[in-house]
């Protein structure tokens, strides 16, 4: 009557002589590859031709184009795209569709900060967090 | 002695409603009299906001739907709009997708597992379920970027193709995956007390399930053979073998047992399409970069595809323009839910929990 | 010479100087009496206690461990100050008391849950350190007197359920009061067997009985089984945790019980498995009383046993899904009792042939 019972507890018991998966984050690194994870959007001033595909097929309008005021020779309206990181859905769409490759996803994932300011303007948005950080 | 009836409302905030329900349950004692579900806690209006986006933006609310299997949303979306348009697809794509939406549906299906547990009281299946399922989703990190919003199929084909490390991985888990499996299955399937809680309850005979149009492993477990894979076939569901598990139960524990079947039947599809996986191209290049942009369509489409929960199907209708007229779901989720009246009459409190369990709904889908 | 904790106290107050048994007796004895047996609750008080809190912290430990997860590692060395941090924090939070509650029945009930636990405590014989014997009473009825300590909880849970004006822990005060009374019966009459075979009631004589022939568990195991399920229904562990099903009901009768209040009830549950096993080892595997070949360290051998049945119920509880009311009472109804009987009528032949007459 309790063999079925038995049986269970025995795979659950069997399960202690494994080890732990659990990886302790900050201390240890993420043990699997994560070169392709879609983290925060990131500008490369110097190949954005200012063609506004990524504000068009943006879903949700984060990213909007302004002006700014930096001649890389292709860019002659001299707009840039700037996302507003808050409302960002981390979808790839703008990586995507981008003729020269400018704007794409990085691989940062930690963007806490003190700053209140969620949206980026073109220069901010060409720098990392980690030179952000050390830059303010 | 005149009945007292206790009316008790199973809110929207509950431990194992799998989301947000809320249950007017009118109770006598301990013995259900009637359940009536009302939804609309999650309702996030993806309908009407696609009809300001483009074609390609829309796939982001797709993907949002049914949040624990999400290729399979992204693929009906995305079928009807390449009929619509008339857009094709090369062969490669078409077997990468097959290979996602199979290993999509056992992620979904061990989601199922873990939570089953959870409303019957048992706490250890749901850590093991995970752990197989944080295999699968490493996969799909690998591959698109992402653990649960994968926005990977694109109108065309595929956004990426697989990296060079997908193989050792992929084989890995294969290997390991049908012992595990059988370990996850046997903490439920001869424990006796778990026979005790889920034979003979929640009986669902095959006439109410199509009067109701219920589709999905709940009908399956009902007797009737419908799969949409197998009636008309959508991708290359033709050229590979596999079975439909049936069965005659009627009740919650023949639902178990068709959800576990199918799991390895998705196994073995998988392992199939990754062998006959042929080289070439993943996106129609028409449509890559800047040309994501130039999709119309004018007419209207209906595709249905087979998702976890049952028939997925999308209704597009274009006007010829970039942007759609109008983009209509139908969610198998909600139909199925429709059902728990019916189930549940004269049953016990702890019943009511344990079929609402093995219906399997996922709000995002149901209120869309 | 046994020495005992009571005398043990009385003891190091009459070396100190704090001595009334000479002033105006009969009076200052019984004074000095009380002292020393206030100290002594004091102490069981304050070890009972930190015994829960072990329990609690190998809880979650082994849990953990059975999950193929790492349980609690930062606050202290290896986790071990998490429960007083989580102490604390009880402390610190606001006293929520629902609207249309009954304002006094609301107070009390956790108090009715968690004292009686803490005085059985005290029923128990510890066992012996070298020469000193840890036992706090040495009444001949404690067999008794814990059984009627244990009957008062359940009304703890039931007021509390009636109480909190909610329809949720209401259905949990109904599930308490029938499982209380479907499973004491057939516990009671399995502790018949054992008490018809060493002739008293009194634990100690029990346990010393054990140790000069043999574990009652062997003498009767039919017994041994029906009395196991019983404590573990008593303890309101999954599969027999009704009262308090959480997928079901939202925590059942302690719904509305927030902070110090609801800290109450948790540690009762984890005090009451504790218990639940050094009370089964006492009984059933002569707990506390020494080896013949090794004297002096009875305690030892009581706790191992006790943890020996912690680890197994706390397996159990991780392991097994939960049982329905109406076949739970069952269960009870129709194959325990029908064995506890069985249990009876066996110990009877056995007892005729031991006297010789078989």
């Amino acid at each position: 009557m309790v063999k079925g019972i038995l049986k269970g507890m025995f795979v659950v018991l069997k399960h202690s002589r494994r080890k732990p998966v659990t990886v302790e984050y900050p201390e240890k690194e993420i043990p699997w590859h994560t070169k392709r994870f879609r983290g925060r959007v990131i500008l490369n001033l110097d190949t954005c031709i200012g063609c506004s595909l990524c504000s068009q097929i943006c879903p949700n309008e984060s990213d909007h184009m302004v002006y700014f005021d930096y001649d890389n020779g292709k860019n002659k309206r001299k707009i840039y795209p700037a996302v507003n990181i808050g409302t960002c859905t981390y979808c790839g769409l703008c990586q995507a569709i981008c003729p020269t490759g400018s704007i794409r996803l990085s691989n940062d994932m930690t963007l806490a900060s003190f700053e209140k300011d969620f949206d980026y303007l073109p220069d901010r948005l060409s720098r990392t967090e980690e030179e952000l950080k050390h830059h303010d | 002695m005149e009945e007292k009836i206790l009316e008790v409302n199973f809110g929207p905030q509950h431990p194992s409603t799998h989301g947000v329900l809320r249950l007017k349950v009118k109770l006598n004692g301990e013995t259900v009299l009637s359940a009536e579900p009302i939804i609309g806690y999650l309702h996030r209006n993806a309908e009407k906001l696609s009809e300001f986006n483009y074609y390609a933006s829309n796939l982001i609310f797709m993907d949002r739907l049914d949040y624990v299997g999400n290729h399979n949303m992204e693929l009906g979306y995305v079928l009807a709009v390449e009929k619509l348009a008339g857009i094709d697809v090369p062969e490669r794509a078409i077997w990468l997708r097959m290979l996602f939406a199979e290993l999509n549906r056992i992620a979904s299906h061990l989601v199922w597992a873990g939570t089953m547990g959870l409303d019957l009281g048992m706490i250890t299946p749901f850590f093991y379920a995970f752990r197989e399922r944080e295999r699968i989703l490493q996969l799909f990190e690998m591959v698109s970027g992402a653990r649960l919003t994968y926005n990977y199929i694109s109108i065309g084909g595929v956004y990426n193709d697989l990296p060079n490390e997908f193989d050792e991985k992929f084989k890995e888990f294969v290997n390991d995956f049908p012992a595990r499996l059988n370990e996850l299955k046997s903490l439920f399937e001869k424990n006796e007390i778990f026979i005790q809680r889920m034979k003979g309850i929640g009986i669902l005979p095959p006439e109410v399930a199509k009067s109701y149009s219920i589709t999905g492993p709940v009908l399956r477990a009902s007797g009737v053979n419908y799969d949409i894979r197998k009636i008309s076939p959508y991708l290359y569901y033709d050229k590979v073998d596999f079975e439909i598990p049936i069965s005659h139960g009627m009740d919650n524990y023949a639902r178990f047992e068709v959800r576990f079947k199918e799991m390895e039947q998705s196994l073995k599809i998988a392992k199939q399409v990754y062998e006959k996986l042929p080289p070439g191209e993943y996106q129609n290049s028409l449509y890559k970069k800047s040309g994501l942009i130039n999709i119309k369509g004018a007419g209207e489409s209906y595709v249905r595809t087979e998702s976890p929960r049952g028939e997925f199907g999308v209704y597009v209708v274009g006007d010829g323009s970039k942007k759609p007229y109008r983009v209509r779901i139908r969610s198998p989720a909600f139909h199925n839910l429709s059902a728990v009246n019916e189930m549940v009459k004269g049953l016990k409190i702890a019943d009511l929990i344990a079929t609402l369990s093995t219906l399997d709904p996922v709000f995002g889908e149901v209120d869309r | 010479m046994i020495y005992s904790i009571l005398q043990l106290i009385n003891f190091i107050l009459t070396y100190i100087g704090i001595s009334y048994s000479q002033y105006l007796p009969p009076y200052g004895a019984l004074f000095q009496r009380l002292i020393v047996d206030t100290i002594g609750a004091l102490l069981i008080f304050i070890a009972a206690s930190l015994t829960i809190v072990v329990v609690i912290y190998i809880f979650r430990k082994w849990m953990a461990d059975l999950q193929q997860r790492i349980g609690p590692n930062r606050v202290g060395p290896y986790g071990t100050l998490q429960l007083i941090a989580d102490a604390l924090k009880m402390f610190g939070k606001e006293d929520i008391i629902p609207d249309n509650v009954d304002p006094i029945l609301f107070r009390f009930a956790p108090y009715l849950v968690f004292i009686p636990l803490i005085m059985s405590y005290l029923l128990i014989p510890y066992g012996t350190i070298y020469h000193w014997a840890i036992i706090f009473t040495n009444v001949n009825v404690t067999l008794l007197l814990i059984i009627a300590f244990s009957a008062i909880p359940p009304i703890g849970e039931i007021i509390a359920g009636f109480a909190s004006n909610n329809k949720f822990s209401l259905i949990g005060a109904l599930r308490a009061a029938a499982q209380d009374l479907s499973y004491e019966i057939p516990m009671m009459i399995s502790l018949i067997g054992v008490i018809m075979l060493t002739g008293s009631l009194n634990l100690n004589t029990i346990s010393q009985y054990q140790w000069h022939y043999i574990p009652i568990a062997i003498l009767e195991p039919i017994g041994f089984l029906v009395f196991f399920v019983a404590v573990l229904s008593k303890m309101a562990v999954v599969p027999f945790d009704l009262p308090e099903s959480e997928s079901e009901l939202v925590s059942g009768f302690n719904v509305e019980y927030s902070g110090l209040r609801f800290g109450i009830f948790y540690l009762g549950v984890f005090g009451s498995i504790f218990f639940g096993s050094l009370f089964i080892s006492t009984v059933y595997l002569g707990g506390g009383s020494d080896l013949p070949f090794l004297p002096g360290f009875g305690y030892i051998w009581l706790l191992i046993k006790a943890f020996i049945f912690t680890f197994l119920f706390l397996t159990i509880w991780v392991s097994l899904p939960r049982i329905r009311v109406d076949k739970y009472m069952n269960f009870g109804w129709k194959y325990l009792l029908p064995l506890s009987l069985i249990n009876l009528l066996w110990t009877m032949v056995l007892l005729l042939f031991i006297h010789g007459v078989l």
